[in-house]
């Protein structure tokens, strides 16, 4: 990581952007509500997320170890969900569900 | 002027000070960790129950939540040119600057404690307690409200820790006079509060924005 000064410009104009993409996030969410809208809602903060890590958490500029460290870190969270997700999706019979059945009638059989 | 001092077992400042960075991203990563656990719970129950997350989120103070969103991004920003500014041996500015991410916590916190307030008001409360569920007797709503206020509940711990964090920092900047030699352990505290605002921006996306609005 660079211990340079860079340009305070540069990052309030990140801080302007991200205050813009709260603006555009808050207006579609007015919308009417679709998948796509949550993608969109997801995608913008993910974008910002990424503005933020990039500039101000200075990823950019960062060793390879520290981006390891980083990468790892979102890695395992993308793992967690992503399997999760997956399985409650997927799985017949559902998993999850409220209240769950507290024992199996007897002769049950599937 | 304060000058670091170097530890027995660094070579060099510049190890010491890679090393501390590196330790706080191990930091960062595990408490992501912790995060994704409650994010894995948030999309299973709602890909369970995708009607009562969506009619959920009308429930919630929209407005308050992205004047929050603002509130955390400016601290982000202040806190951002403060390690920038400290680089350059500006060491009031960066002071002010850390101090006005600190009020930026305090904000947030009050604005986030109205929102609380409102929902035990209305009848919502952590659980599943409260007449709103006795209303809404479908099971998802409990959950909805319950990954609400652990969620945002866990995160409102972190921008407490991190504005005392902060607001330590920006007095200690003050007091020893910290410039340039002494900007990077004010970045450790300026990573934190920058991970605090990263999860905060998808938590006000899954909990204000993705469903109808109230």
């Amino acid at each position: 990581m660079s211990e340079e000064p860079q340009s305070s410009a540069l990052l309030l104009l990140i801080g302007a952007i991200t205050l813009l993409l709260v603006g555009v996030s808050f207006a579609v969410s007015y919308g009417e509500h679709t998948t796509w809208s949550s993608i969109a809602a997801i995608g913008i903060s993910t974008i910002k997320a990424m503005l933020i890590v990039w500039f101000f958490m200075e990823m950019r500029e960062s060793r390879t170890s520290v981006r390891v460290a980083a990468l790892g870190g979102l890695l395992l969270f993308g793992l967690l969900l992503g399997l999760t997700v997956t399985d409650v999706a997927t799985r017949r019979p559902a998993p999850l569900q409220v209240p769950m059945p507290l024992h199996v009638p007897a002769g049950h059989v599937d | 002027m304060y000058e670091p001092e170097l530890e027995l077992h660094f070579e060099d400042l510049e190890k010491q000070r890679h090393a501390a960075r590196f330790g706080m991203w191990i930091f960062l990563a595990s408490e992501l960790l912790i995060f994704a656990a409650l994010f894995a719970l948030y999309f299973a129950y709602r890909v369970h129950y995708p009607d009562i997350f969506v009619e959920g989120v009308g429930h919630n103070a929209k407005v308050i939540g992205t004047v929050n969103t603002a509130i955390l991004l400016v601290g982000s920003t202040a806190v951002a040119v403060a390690v920038n500014e400290l680089r350059r041996n500006r060491t009031r500015l960066g002071a002010a600057l850390l101090a006005l991410c600190a009020l930026a916590a305090v904000v947030f916190l009050l604005l986030k404690s109205w929102e609380y307030a409102k929902h035990f008001h209305d009848g919502i409360r952590p659980g599943g307690a409260g007449h709103f569920f006795a209303e809404h007797p479908e099971p998802g709503w409990p959950l909805f409200f319950t990954l609400y206020f652990a969620m945002t509940g866990l995160h409102a711990i972190h921008v407490a820790v991190g504005g005392v964090i902060v607001g330590w920092l920006a007095w200690w900047v003050a007091r020893d006079g910290v410039g340039r030699a002494g900007a990077y352990r004010v970045e450790l505290g300026a990573l934190y509060w920058h991970f605090v605002d990263t999860v905060w921006v998808f938590l006000w996306a899954m909990f204000y924005l993705m469903g109808k609005h109230g």
